[in-house]
C-alpha cells in the first residue's frame, strides 16, 4: 500500500501544477483550488505515511521502507533507480515541508488575492513542493540532484515572481548563479561518490564509502568536502550566503516557505542524511562546524542593524542554519534534525507575520516607517511574539530546547569554541528578535499619515495559518525532547526516533552519549542558555522599548545613537553587511569583468583575425589566379607550349655542362 | 592580341634557332637535318594552333605537329641502326593516333559549330561560365 501512497504524495502536486500552468488562466480568482486542495490531500496522505514511520509499522521498521519506481538509467556498470526512501529522517523532514507547505499555500490565497498574477503563484508553489518532496523522498544521489536543482529553479521562479521589478529579477538571477557555484561541489562529490563506490543509491553507497578498509581512489574528506559544498550553496553558509537575504525581493510567503522553513534546509538534510560520510571523513567535519559557526555569527551581527523587516528575519535565517551546520558540525546530527523543525515551524510563522504586518501598512517594509501596530493588528502582533520568544531562546518555546541542545552537545563534545561563540549568537538574536518586535510593534507609530488609517488586520484565511504555526512554535520543543513519560523513552522522541539513521555515524564519531545530568554539567549549560537569551532580550527592551503587560519602558533612541557611535567600525561593518555583496561585485564585476573584457578582446583580436586573416587572404589569392583560368583554349596551349620551351631549353642548358 | 603576338615572337625563335642548330651540324645527308626540318616543321605547326582562331586550321596545325615528330621519329629509325624497325612502328602508331585524333575532333568541331554558329574558339567561352 505504501509502494503506492509514497508516489502519490509528490504526484498530487505534480497534478496541481500541471492543472495550473495549463488551464490557471482561465480559472482568475479560483485558481487556488487545485493547488491548495492537491497540497491538502498530499497533507493527510504525507501524515499517515509519516506516522506509520515514526511508529515503526510495518513495512516501514527500523531502516525505513524503500519503494523503486522504475530503472531510470540502466546503462551497463552506471545503473540508477528512481526509488523512494521513507525512514525516520524523511518522516521529520515530511512533517516540517508538508505541513509549512500546507499552511502556506492557505496563507497565499489571502496574500496574493490582488495580484495578476495569481494562478502563476499558486503553478510554482506546486512545482516547489514536488521538488522539495523529491528531495526528501529520493533514495538515489542522482535524483536527489534532479529535486536539488528542481528546488533551485522554482526558488529562481519565486524570487523573480514580480519580474517586472528589476531588484527582484536581479535577486533571482543571483541566487540561481550563486546556487550554481555549490552545485557544481555537489556535482563533483556525486561523481566521487560513484568512482568510489560503483553505485548512486544513498544507502548502499554510504556502506561501502565507510566499510571497514575499502580501497577509495578518491578519499572520503574529499567527498564529505564536495557534497557540504553544494549543501553551503543551498544553505546559503559563508561564502556564498549572500543570495539569500536578497531573496526576500520575492512574495513574502515564499520567504517563508522556501527562504526559512524548507528549501534552506536541504544543506541540513543532505549533510543530515549523508552523516557517515562526514563522520567517517576526519576533519572535514570540523570543516563543517566552523563555516557554521561562522555563518550564526556573522549573520547575526548584520541582523543587528537592518532595517528591512524581511531582511532583518533572512539574517536570522542564516544564523540559524549556522547553528543546525554548526551543530552538525559537532557531530549533534539529532540536535540539527531538531533545531531544523523548530526552527521551520516559528521562522515560517515569522514569516508569515511579517508578511501580514507588510500587507497591514500598505507594502512597507522599512521598520523605521511602522512602531505602535500592537493594537491595532493584535493576532499577528500575538503570533510574532510567539515567534520571537521562541527564536530567541526562552523556555518553555520551541527554540529553547534545539538551541540548547545543540549548545550543549557542542559543549560536551569538546568543541567549546563552538560553544562560546554560539553562546554570543544566541545573545544577538535575542536582542535583534526584540530590536524587530520593538521596533513594529512597540513605542510610537512612525507609520506614513496617509496609510495610518487603513491599517487592518489580515483576513482570517491568513490568520489561521498563523495561529497553527504558533501551537507548533510553543509545544515542539517540548513535546519532541521530553524524556520522561508518556512521550518518551529516557531519550526524547525526536532522538529515539532518529537514532536508527544517525547510530552509523555516532559510532563512527565513537562519541559515548553520556546520560543527562540536569544537576550537572547540562543543567549548568541550560542555565547559561537562558541567562544570555534573558540578557539579550532586556538589551534589547532598554534600547527598543517594551510594552507588555506591566513592563513599559520607552524606547531610547539617544542611547542607540551613542552606542553606534562609540563602535563605529562595527556599526557600519553590519550595516554595510560586513561588505560581502562590495567585495563580490569587485571580484566578479569589476575584476571579473575586466577579465572578460581581456578575453573577448583577446579572441576578438587574436583567435578571430588568424582565422579571418587567413580566409581572406585565400579568398584574395582566388580572386587573383582565376585571371588565369580564361576559358580559352588557346591560352592553355601557349601555356603547354611555354612550358615545353623551358622543359627543353632546360634540358638542352644542362646537357650542355 | 595576345596569342598573335606571342605566336609571332616564339615562331621566329624556333625557326631561327633550329635553323642554326641545322646550320652547325652542317651536311644535307646527315640526321641533323631531318631533325632541323622536323624542328620546323613543329614550330610552323605551333605557331598555327597559337595564333589561328579558326577551329579547323587549329587542327591542320595539330597534324602538322604530328608529322614533324613523325618525321623526327622515321629519320631515328634510319640513321640510328640500333633501332631497327622501332621507328617505323612507332612512326605508323603515331599516324593511327592522327587520323582517329583527326577524325574525333572535327566531329566535335562541328557538333560545336552546329550550336555556336561559328568556328572561331576564342568565343567558345563556356568553360569560364
Amino acid at each position: 500500500m505504501f509502494g503506492f501512497l509514497v508516489p502519490v504524495i509528490i504526484g498530487l502536486p505534480l497534478f496541481g501544477f500541471l492543472f495550473t500552468a495549463l488551464v490557471g488562466r482561465r480559472l482568475g480568482k479560483r485558481a487556488h483550488l487545485v493547488p491548495v486542495g492537491a497540497v491538502g490531500i498530499a497533507w493527510l496522505i504525507g501524515m499517515w505515511v509519516v506516522f506509520n514511520a515514526l511508529t515503526g509499522a510495518q513495512p516501514f521498521g527500523e531502516g525505513g521502507f524503500a519503494t523503486r519506481l522504475y530503472s531510470w538509467i540502466p546503462a551497463g556498470a552506471f545503473h540508477v533507480d528512481v526509488g523512494f526512501l521513507v525512514d525516520n529522517l524523511t518522516a521529520c523532514l515530511l512533517i516540517v515541508v508538508l505541513t509549512i507547505g500546507f499552511l502556506v499555500h492557505v496563507y497565499s490565497i489571502g496574500y496574493m488575492s490582488h495580484d495578476p498574477g495569481y494562478w502563476r503563484f499558486f503553478a510554482y508553489l506546486n512545482l516547489f513542493m514536488v521538488s522539495m518532496l523529491l528531495l526528501v523522498l529520493a533514495d538515489s544521489f542522482l535524483v536527489l540532484f534532479v529535486a536539488w536543482e528542481l528546488v533551485g529553479l522554482s526558488s529562481y521562479l519565486l524570487i523573480g515572481f514580480w519580474k517586472h521589478k528589476p531588484s527582484a529579477a536581479l535577486a533571482a538571477k543571483k541566487a540561481f548563479i550563486v546556487n550554481r557555484v555549490g552545485d557544481v561541489g555537489f556535482a563533483l562529490g556525486i561523481m566521487a561518490i560513484f568512482v568510489d563506490t560503483g553505485t548512486l543509491n544513498i544507502q548502499d553507497s554510504i556502506t561501502r564509502l565507510t566499510a571497514e578498509g575499502a580501497a577509495l581512489p578518491i578519499p572520503i574528506w574529499v567527498v564529505a568536502l564536495l557534497v557540504f559544498a553544494g549543501a553551503m550553496g543551498k544553505s546559503a553558509q559563508f561564502p556564498l550566503h549572500v543570495w539569500l537575504p536578497d531573496a526576500m525581493e520575492g512574495p513574502t510567503p515564499v520567504s517563508a516557505l522556501i527562504h526559512a522553513a524548507t528549501m534552506v534546509n536541504a544543506g541540513v538534510y543532505l549533510v543530515a542524511r549523508t552523516n557517515p560520510i562526514f563522520a567517517a571523513g576526519g576533519d572535514a567535519i570540523v570543516v563543517v562546524a566552523a563555516i557554521g559557526i561562522f555563518t550564526a555569527i556573522l549573520a547575526a551581527s548584520i541582523a543587528m542593524t537592518q532595517t528591512d523587516i524581511k531582511r532583518v528575519l533572512a539574517y536570522s535565517t542564516l544564523s540559524q542554519l549556522g547553528y543546525m551546520f554548526a551543530s552538525l558540525g559537532v557531530g549533534a546530527f539529532t540536535a540539527a534534525i531538531f533545531h531544523l523543525m523548530t526552527h521551520g515551524f516559528f521562522k515560517g510563522l515569522l514569516f508569515l507575520g511579517s508578511g501580514s504586518v507588510i500587507h497591514a501598512v500598505h507594502d512597507e517594509q522599512d521598520m523605521r516607517r511602522m512602531g505602535g501596530l500592537a493594537s491595532k493588528i493584535p493576532h499577528t502582533y500575538r503570533t510574532m511574539l510567539i515567534g520571537s520568544i521562541a527564536i530567541a531562546g526562552i523556555p518553555p518555546l520551541a527554540g529553547f530546547f534545539s538551541k540548547d541542545e545543540i549548545l550543549g552537545e557542542a559543549f560536551k563534545n569538546g568543541f567549546q569554541w563552538v560553544w562560546l561563540i554560539g553562546i554570543v549568537v544566541a545573545v544577538m538574536t535575542a536582542f535583534y528578535m526584540f530590536r524587530l518586535i520593538g521596533l513594529t510593534f512597540w513605542g510610537e507609530s512612525r507609520v506614513d499619515p496617509a496609510v495610518e488609517p487603513n491599517i487592518h488586520e489580515s483576513p482570517s484565511v491568513m490568520m489561521t495559518p498563523l495561529w497553527l504555526l504558533a501551537i507548533p512554535s510553543i509545544l515542539l520543543g517540548l513535546v519532541l525532547s521530553w524524556p520522561g513519560p508518556p512521550l518518551g523513552n529516557g531519550t526524547g522522541l525526536l532522538a529515539g526516533w532518529l537514532e536508527p539513521v544517525f547510530q552509523h555515524g555516532h559510532e563512527l564519531l565513537g562519541r559515548a552519549e553520556p546520560a543527562f545530568q540536569l544537576f550537572g554539567i547540562d543543567g549548568g549549560l541550560l542555565l547559561v542558555s537562558i541567562v544570555v537569551a534573558v540578557l539579550g532580550m532586556v538589551a534589547a527592551w532598554r534600547l527598543f522599548g517594551v510594552s507588555l503587560s506591566g513592563l513599559q519602558w520607552r524606547p531610547n533612541p539617544e542611547r542607540v545613537r551613542a552606542l553606534t557611535a562609540r563602535v563605529p567600525f562595527l556599526y557600519r561593518a553590519s550595516l554595510n553587511k560586513w561588505w560581502f555583496d562590495d567585495l563580490n561585485h569587485l571580484i566578479f564585476i569589476v575584476i571579473g569583468g575586466r577579465v572578460g573584457a581581456f578575453a573577448w578582446w583577446f579572441d576578438r583580436r587574436v583567435v578571430d583575425d588568424t582565422v579571418n586573416d587567413i580566409a581572406a587572404t585565400t579568398v584574395d589569392a582566388g580572386k587573383e589566379l582565376r585571371r588565369v583560368q580564361t576559358g580559352r583554349v588557346q591560352n592553355y596551349a601557349l601555356g603547354i607550349a611555354l612550358g615545353l620551351i623551358v622543359m627543353a631549353g632546360s634540358f638542352l642548358v644542362l646537357a650542355a655542362r | 592580341m595576345i596569342r598573335v603576338i606571342a605566336g609571332a615572337i616564339l615562331a621566329p625563335v624556333f625557326i631561327v634557332g633550329l635553323g642554326l642548330i641545322g646550320l652547325a651540324a652542317g651536311g644535307s645527308r646527315s640526321l641533323d637535318a631531318y631533325l632541323v626540318l622536323s624542328g620546323i616543321l613543329f614550330a610552323i605547326g605551333m605557331f598555327g594552333f597559337l595564333a589561328r582562331r579558326n577551329a579547323i586550321s587549329m587542327l591542320m596545325s595539330i597534324e602538322l605537329m604530328l608529322n614533324a615528330v613523325n618525321l623526327a621519329i622515321v629519320a631515328f629509325g634510319s640513321f640510328i641502326p640500333k633501332l631497327g624497325a622501332g621507328g617505323s612502328v612507332i612512326a605508323l602508331l603515331v599516324m593511327a593516333v592522327a587520323a582517329a585524333e583527326a577524325t574525333v575532333g572535327l566531329s566535335i568541331v562541328i557538333a560545336i559549330y552546329r550550336n555556336r554558329k561559328t568556328p572561331l574558339v576564342d568565343e567558345y567561352d563556356a568553360m569560364r561560365q
